[in-house]
C-alpha cells in the first residue's frame, strides 16, 4: 500500500512548486534529462549533423573553383553507376574490408591466450599488442613500404630463404590490397584483443567449471561456451572493424600513393574521394561519392544486424 | 554403480595459505554427507577438492577404490550443483539439461528421452524451451540439478544450491532433494551453512572449522554428543549456553554447556533467579533470554503457550541430565556419577 501511496505524496508536495511552471513531474524530468544532453547535442550538431547535411546538399550541386553552386539533381549519382574508377574503388574496398575480418579470430585467438588464468606480464602483453594501435598510420606506412619492398624487403627476403620467388607486394592489383589490409589488421589488432579481452572477462568461471563437470574438454568449452558467450562482442568487433575498413585511406594512401603505377587499381572509395574532391577539386562528385559510402556503411551494418540475429546470443 | 569415497591425508594450499591442513572422511555409497562450518572454513574447498576442480597439494582421494587425485573432473562421473547454478544462459533448458549427454556422445533418441523424464521428474516439462534468464530461481535451481541427474553420476555435489532461494522455496527445494536422494539413493556431499537443511537432510554431518574436521556423526550425534565447544556451540539453534567459572569448576570442567531447551524456566521458583530481557514469540516456541545474576545471559527455548515480558522476574532450572562438561582443552568430558550443577 505505501509504495503506492508515496509517489503520490510526494507528487501532492511538490504541486506547489511545479504549478508555476506547468509541468508535470514528468516533464521536468524529460526536460532536465534534455538539458543534460543538449552540449553533448549541439557538439554532434556542428561536428556532425551539420557536414552530412551539407555534403548531402552538394551531392546535387555542380561545383567549380571559380563558381558557385548549380542544381543539377541526380546528375552525379547517374555518373557514379558508370564511372569504372568508382566501381574499382568499391571493389577493392570490399576485399580490404574482407581480409580485414581476419583481424576478428586473430584477436579471438590472441585473446584467448592472454585470458590463460595466472598467465604473467599481461599487462605487458597488453602494451605490446595496443602498441601499433596507437602508432601513427603515416609511421605505420612506412615501416611497412620497406618491410613489403620488392628487391631488398625482410618479408621476400624471408620468402628466398623458403625458396619462394620474389613477391611485387605493392605493385600488383589485388595483392596490393590485401598486403594494405594485412597491415591493417597488424595496427588494429590490439584494440580489437583488448575488446573480447573484456568479453571474455565477463565469461562466468562457473560456466567452465560447469561444463568441465559435464565432460567438455577445452576446445567444446571454447566452441559451446565461451564463443557464444562472447558473441555479442565479437559482433560489435566485426562491425567496427568493417566500417573502418570502409574508411580506410591513410595507409592506402602512404604505402600506395598517387606515383604507384597501380594506384588507380588500388583505389578505396576514401582515396578515390580524395582524388575526386580535393586533387580534381569536383566537390559536388566528391560529396555524391561520401554520401554513397556512407549508404554503403549502413547497408553493410545493417546487413550484419540483420545476421547477427543467426548467431549472436544475449544472455 | 557404487559411489563411496574416501579422503586420506587430503591436504590444500593456495600458495602460502594452507586452506585444509589436512583431511581424512569416508563417506559411504548412498549416503547424504553434509558438511557444515563458519564462512571461510574451506566447505567450498573441500567439495571442489572431490570434485576436481581445485587439485590437492597433497593426499589421496579414492572413488569406488579408484585413486582420482590426478583425474580431470569429468572422468570422475560426478555431477555439481553451483551456488550459482550455473546454467548456459545462451541454451535452453533442454539444452542445457541435454548438455552432458551430448559430451558423453549420447545417440539423439536417447538424449530426447532421458531429457524429457528429468523434466517430468522435475516439473520442467514446460519450459524446456525457455532461456535460464527467463525462469525464476527455483526453477533455475531444478534445471541445475536436471542436468546433474541426467548423466547418472557416482555422487552428487551440492554447493549451497539453496542458498539464492527466499525461505519458503528453500524448504520446499529441501524436501524436492531429499525426496531425490531417497528414489535415486546415490551418494550426496551437499554445502550448506544452514543448520535446519544440515539437521533435516544429512545422515551424516561433517563439522568443520578452519579446514579441520570437528567432527562427523549423525545429526542426533552432534546434537547429543558434541565432541567439543566448537561443535556444541555450532550444532543447535539457539546456541547451546556456555557456562564457565565456579559453577562449572564444580563439576569439575572448564566450561559447563546447556542447551535452550534442556532449561525449564518458572516464575515462582528454580534454581537461578533473573530478568526476562527479549522474548521471541514465534508461535510454536518463544525464544527467552534471560539475564541471570551469576550467570550472564541464558537463552532459554520455551513453549509458544509460555507468556513472560521484558523485566518480568524469573527462575531458571536446567535440566542435570543434560549438562555437557568440557574440559580446559574445550574437548567433551564423559559425566561422572551424581554431577549437579546447582548447589
Ligand atoms: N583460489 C583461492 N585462492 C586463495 N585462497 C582461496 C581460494 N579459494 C578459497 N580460498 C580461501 O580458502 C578459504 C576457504 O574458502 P572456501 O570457499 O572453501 O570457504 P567456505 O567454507 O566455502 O565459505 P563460505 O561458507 O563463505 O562459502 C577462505 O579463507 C578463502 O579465502
Ligand atoms: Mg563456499
Amino acid at each position: 500500500m505505501t509504495d503506492t501511496v508515496a509517489p503520490r505524496l510526494r507528487s501532492v508536495a511538490n504541486g506547489a512548486k511545479s504549478s508555476c511552471f506547468a509541468l508535470s513531474e514528468r516533464q521536468r524530468e524529460a526536460l532536465t534529462g534534455y538539458l543534460f544532453i543538449l552540449p553533448l547535442f549541439l557538439g554532434a550538431a556542428v561536428l556532425f549533423f551539420y557536414p552530412i547535411l551539407r555534403s548531402f546538399e552538394l551531392s546535387f550541386m555542380q561545383t567549380g573553383v571559380f563558381k558557385g553552386e548549380t542544381f543539377v539533381g541526380l546528375k552525379h549519382y547517374r555518373h557514379l553507376m558508370d564511372d569504372p574508377k568508382m566501381w574499382q574503388a568499391m571493389v577493392n574496398s570490399m576485399i580490404y574490408a574482407l581480409v580485414g575480418l581476419l583481424e576478428v579470430p586473430l584477436a579471438i585467438f590472441f585473446a584467448s591466450l592472454l585470458n590463460t588464468p595466472g598467465l604473467r606480464f599481461l599487462s605487458f602483453y597488453r602494451v605490446l599488442f595496443f602498441l601499433p594501435v596507437v602508432t601513427m598510420p603515416t609511421a605505420v606506412g612506412m615501416v611497412w613500404q620497406l618491410l613489403y619492398n620488392v628487391d631488398y624487403g625482410p618479408i621476400n627476403q624471408g620468402l628466398a630463404l623458403a625458396g619462394f620467388p620474389p613477391v611485387s607486394w605493392l605493385t600488383q592489383p589485388v595483392i596490393v590490397i590485401v598486403a594494405v589490409a594485412a597491415v591493417g589488421i597488424w595496427s588494429g589488432l590490439g584494440q580489437s584483443i583488448i575488446l573480447i579481452l573484456s568479453g571474455l572477462q565477463t565469461v562466468p568461471p562457473d560456466l567452465h567449471e560447469a561444463a568441465e563437470m559435464d565432460g567438455a574438454g577445452p576446445l567444446q568449452r571454447f566452441f559451446r561456451i565461451t564463443l557464444p558467450m562472447i558473441s555479442p562482442t565479437i559482433f560489435l568487433v566485426a562491425v567496427l572493424n568493417v566500417i573502418k575498413s570502409l574508411q580506410v585511406f591513410d595507409l592506402i594512401y602512404i604505402m600506395v600513393g598517387p606515383k604507384n603505377p597501380v594506384f588507380d587499381q588500388a583505389q578505396t572509395i576514401v582515396t578515390y574521394f580524395f582524388e575526386v574532391g580535393f586533387v580534381e577539386h569536383d566537390r559536388g562528385y566528391a560529396a555524391a561519392i561520401v554520401i554513397s559510402l556512407l549508404a554503403m556503411i549502413m547497408m553493410v551494418t545493417g546487413l550484419q544486424f540483420y545476421l547477427q540475429k543467426k548467431w549472436v546470443h544475449y544472455g | 554403480m557404487m559411489g563411496n569415497i574416501v579422503l586420506s591425508k587430503v591436504k590444500k594450499s593456495f600458495g602460502p595459505v594452507t586452506v585444509i591442513p589436512q583431511v581424512d572422511l569416508d563417506i559411504a555409497d548412498g549416503e547424504f554427507v553434509v558438511f557444515v562450518g563458519p564462512s571461510g572454513c574451506g566447505k567450498s574447498t573441500l567439495l571442489r577438492l572431490i570434485a576436481g576442480l581445485e587439485d590437492t597439494t597433497s593426499g589421496s582421494i579414492m572413488i569406488d577404490g579408484r585413486d582420482v587425485t590426478d583425474e580431470a573432473p569429468a572422468k570422475r562421473k560426478l555431477a555439481m550443483v553451483f551456488q550459482s547454478y550455473a546454467l548456459y544462459p545462451h541454451m535452453t533448458v533442454a539444452k542445457n539439461i541435454a548438455f552432458p549427454l551430448r559430451m558423453a556422445g549420447e545417440s539423439a533418441d536417447v538424449i530426447d528421452k532421458k531429457v524429457k523424464d528429468a523434466a517430468r521428474v522435475l516439473n520442467l516439462t514446460n519450459y524446456l524451451e525457455r532461456r535460464p534468464g527467463q525462469l525464476s530461481g527455483g526453477q533455475r535451481q531444478r534445471v541445475a540439478i536436471g542436468r546433474a541427474i541426467v548423466r547418472q553420476p557416482t555422487a552428487f555435489l551440492f554447493d549451497e544450491p539453496l542458498s539464492n532461494l527466499d525461505a519458503a522455496l528453500r524448504g520446499t527445494m529441501r524436501l524436492e532433494i531429499s525426496e531425490l536422494h531417497q528414489q535415486l539413493k546415490t551418494t550426496m556431499i551437499y554445502v550448506t551453512h544452514d543448520q535446519v537443511e544440515a539437521m533435516t537432510m544429512a545422515d551424516k554431518i561433517v563439522v568443520l572449522n578452519a579446514g579441520n574436521i570437528e567432527q562427523v556423526g549423525s545429526p542426533m550425534e552432534l546434537y547429543q554428543t558434541p565432541k567439543n565447544l566448537f561443535v556444541a556451540g555450532f550444532i543447535g539453534s539457539p546456541k547451546m549456553n556456555f557456562i564457565e567459572g565456579a559453577a562449572a569448576a564444580k563439576q569439575g570442567a572448564k566450561t559447563v554447556g546447556i542447551r535452550p531447551e534442556h532449561i525449564a524456566i518458572s516464575t515462582t521458583a528454580g534454581d537461578w533467579r533473573g530478568k526476562v530481557g527479549v522474548a521471541e514469540h514465534l508461535g510454536s516456541d518463544t525464544f527467552i533470554h534471560v539475564q541471570t545474576e551469576e550467570h550472564g545471559t541464558i537463552n532459554v527455548r520455551a513453549g509458544g503457550d509460555v507468556v513472560v515480558r521484558n523485566g518480568d522476574s524469573v527462575y531458571l532450572t536446567p535440566d542435570v541430565k543434560r549438562l555437557h562438561r568440557f574440559g580446559s582443552d574445550g574437548n567433551f568430558m564423559r559425566p561422572h556419577a551424581g554431577f549437579h550443577l546447582a548447589d
